[in-house]
């Protein structure tokens, strides 16, 4: 039977690829180990490599092909002896095999605003581009497409040497974030090198071999995944997107007050709720977005895409890397819905075990830097959402408050927006509106 | 410098001259000094009835050795080529490697089984083949097989002194190569390997001729930065088991090298103590380089196919140290 090469998922965060080149063409003979195709990521550009011998029988998607699913079949490796009709016949089972059907499903509607229906698992390449078309066409603003990143997420089975797995579990290495360099992916001893070679790196015979400038480091470290990740979406927000930067004093008097009455609220053990200044936050500038809807939106190349629903992306700190795993719809959970999410994504982001699905999509993103005493800062905005708003620490500062002097508690809010998508005025409306949130609350019963 | 047929010849004389219990008895050993002439001079210094010529009948003088050696002779059995040790299987087996055991260790057979092995040069299926698997798997048996001039002298010495019956694996393709000895290597017990060449990348194990394929790598791998650790096994029965688990632990990475067939080969025997006994040392799977499935070909070019490959063991062992050509990223 001819063996499919498909669209290979390089990293549990894929979902898609495209054919950067074509390294073999049609015709060529391929042994075990060959390298047939370069394949581009969201991360970088990785090399497909032979697991079969056999000759090259058909290219299905050409250079440059962008956007495919993976698993979607690229091409076909065919075996001694098979004929073309083998192929045809193969790419045609192929084809039937995989599911084309389409979740539709209505989200509930928003007085004001049409909803477009929600791609779901297995998209069609096809029909996705369609999807795009008509979103192009259709150029008002109204048109709503969430969780469009949502694909079928295939769980790559690990491999790994009974060494380097040894050595992994002594040295508490995690090997979820290891690409292997060993045959199929498999981890070998070489990849958890850079994570036990340290002292090897500090061995002065060896320095002494070294020019200056190599010098200088004593460890190499290799990127993770989610560095990489990390380190080129935020090199091109930072690089591509116009952010402009608007900064607010807020008072913080009435969320501490709010935080106090909630968390002291008399329920049984149960029940017991503690939120955190963040929750509360999050709260409000849900809110904000609920207001000045022009701020909902994502960046689309060709478009502006525009929601109904409020998820909010926040950023988790780890040990790994950033995370941003999303409250959704978080218009509609209250404050103590949010904390408790909030809670388990933070202890799923220490462990690594967020899925795709925690960290797909947001229209905004909240930072906060408060606890580790910062003042305040600007943050860079996650492409392709509106912006993102950098929380402070809470401070003290002496106001003069019905005449007298005061110490009033403060936060200092810098806001992040992408220009392509809103203009300082809505900006500024969309940055008040959070500071009213914030220092009154109960507006938020409204 | 000294040939590999040489020294099987001064071991068996200066074990003759140490102890007058050892004979040689085989066909054409005496007054045509051997047929493959390992036993050079021999008649002449020890007489015809500690060199005996035998009429063509394995079956006869095996039997009459293993009872020899039952009466307390200490008897060198010389098989024309293991091929004909066929017709004698059942004394090497039944009457001589049992009889320790089936009687209650009351009656030692000290003898010694030896000829040329495995492959010869164009003499077709039915006289190349390698018998290291088919003795080896036998309780009661010792099963030796030296690849250079130290190992043919020194374990040859060892076998006849050993008070069990070894099977004493030579190669017909070695008698002729020349070695240094090394003279102040003692005289090994049975049951230890050798490490040859020593390394930290790889781990080759091989065995009698195996071990020039296992040399030969061993440069081309220097080459491409490859530190391949060669072991010469030396004697297959009883296994070393220590050297080769303590290299793999070294090195994560096992191939073996023999001219015998694959399937239940010695090759599945050494990478089974690798995979029971240093099993989370491996950083790559265990490799057999062996003789292709097929009784052996007549034909030049078809008997060189058959056997392992120079560029199998290359190919195999840069597969498994997971190296990349130059030219790769």
């Amino acid at each position: 039977m001819p063996v499919s090469i498909l669209m290979p998922s390089l990293s549990p965060t894929m979902t898609e690829g495209n054919v950067a080149k074509w390294l073999k063409k049609v015709g060529d003979s391929i042994k075990s180990g060959d390298i047939i195709a370069e394949v581009e990521t969201d991360k970088a550009t990785m090399e497909v490599e032979a697991i079969d011998e056999g000759s090259l029988a058909k290219i299905i998607h050409n250079d440059g092909a962008e956007n495919i699913a993976v698993n979607t079949l690229i091409g076909v490796i065919s075996l001694e002896g098979e004929t073309e009709k083998d192929i045809e016949l193969f790419i045609e089972n192929q084809s039937k095999d995989k599911p084309e059907a389409i979740a539709e499903e209505e989200i509930e509607n928003d007085t004001k605003l049409t909803v477009e229906t929600i791609p779901e698992n297995n998209i069609d390449e096809e029909k996705l581009n369609e999807e795009k078309r008509q979103i192009a066409q259709n150029k008002s603003n109204d048109i709503r497409l969430t969780n469009e990143n949502s694909y079928s997420h295939e769980k790559i089975k690990l491999s790994i040497s009974p060494l380097a797995k040894r050595i992994a579990d002594l040295k508490n290495i995690d090997i979820n974030n290891i690409q292997g360099s060993g045959p199929r992916g498999r981890i070998i001893k070489r990849d958890l090198d850079p994570f036990i070679d340290e002292i090897e790196f500090i061995d002065e015979g060896k320095l002494q071999n070294k020019t200056s400038t190599e010098r200088q480091f004593s460890t190499k470290v290799p990127l993770t995944n989610i560095r990489k990740t990390i380190a080129t979406r935020l090199q091109q927000s930072k690089q591509t997107v116009p952010h402009f930067y608007l900064k607010s004093k807020v008072c913080a008097e009435e969320i501490i007050k709010s935080r106090t009455i909630i968390n002291n609220l008399d329920l049984n053990e149960e029940n017991k709720i503690k939120v955190s200044y963040n929750d509360i936050i999050i709260k409000a500038v849900t809110f904000a977005l609920k207001h000045v809807p022009q701020m909902n939106a994502t960046w689309n190349d060709d478009s502006i895409l525009k929601y109904s629903l409020v998820d909010i992306a926040v950023a988790v700190a780890t040990d790994n890397g950033l995370f941003t795993p999303v409250i959704r719809s978080a218009c509609k959970k209250s404050i103590s819905q949010i904390s408790t999410e909030m809670k388990q994504f933070i202890l799923k982001a220490k462990e690594n075990k967020l899925l795709p699905d925690d960290y797909n999509g947001g229209t905004f993103s909240i930072s906060n830097l408060g606890m580790y005493n910062v003042h305040e800062f600007s943050a860079i905005i996650n492409p392709p959402q509106s912006g993102i708003l950098a929380v402070g620490e809470i401070y003290e500062e002496f106001q003069i408050v019905e005449d007298k002097p005061m110490t009033v508690k403060m936060i200092n809010l810098v806001l992040s927006v992408d220009h392509r998508i809103a203009d300082g005025a809505t900006a500024a409306n969309f940055l008040d509106k959070i500071k009213f949130f914030m220092e009154n609350p109960l507006g938020m019963l409204a | 410098m000294i040939s590999v047929r040489e020294s099987i010849r001064d071991a068996i004389a200066e074990e003759m001259r140490n102890d007058p219990d050892v004979f040689l008895i085989g066909e054409e050993v005496a007054e045509y000094q051997g047929a493959y002439k390992v036993s050079q001079g021999l008649l002449e210094e020890f007489g015809s009835k500690r060199v005996i010529d035998t009429p063509i009948t394995e079956a006869g003088f095996t039997g009459l050795a293993v009872g020899a050696a039952m009466n307390g002779l200490k008897p060198v059995v010389e098989f024309m080529t293991w091929n004909f040790a066929m017709q004698a299987i059942d004394h090497i087996i039944n009457s001589a490697a049992k009889t320790f055991y089936m009687s209650g260790g009351k009656l030692n057979i000290p003898i010694v089984f030896r000829g040329p092995n495995g492959i010869a040069s164009r003499v077709a299926a039915q006289h190349s083949q390698d018998f290291s698997a088919w003795y080896s798997h036998v309780p009661g048996l010792k099963v030796v097989a030296p690849f250079d001039s130290n190992d043919a002298k020194l374990l040859l010495k060892s076998s006849i002194r050993d008070e069990n019956p070894v099977v004493f694996l030579e190669h017909e393709l070695l008698y002729n190569e020349k070695f240094d000895i090394d003279n102040k290597e003692k005289i090994p017990n049975l049951g230890k390997a050798k490490i040859i060449k020593e390394g930290k990348d790889i781990t080759i194990v091989s065995f009698s001729r195996g071990l020039l394929l296992a040399l030969k790598s061993h440069e081309i791998l220097k080459e491409l930065n490859i530190s391949a650790e060669i072991i010469n096994l030396r004697t297959l029965k009883p296994i070393d088991k220590n050297c080769i688990i303590n290299s793999v632990k070294k090195t994560g990475r096992i191939l073996v090298i023999e001219e015998g067939w694959q399937e239940y080969g010695v090759g599945a025997e050494i990478i089974s103590i690798a995979v029971e006994k240093a099993f989370d040392y491996l950083d790559a799977e265990p490799i057999r380089i062996s003789g292709k499935n097929v009784p052996l070909p007549y034909a030049e070019n078809l008997e060189k196919a058959a056997l392992p490959q120079l560029d199998e063991v290359i190919q195999k062992s840069k597969e498994i140290c997971y190296f990349k050509e130059k030219n790769q990223r």
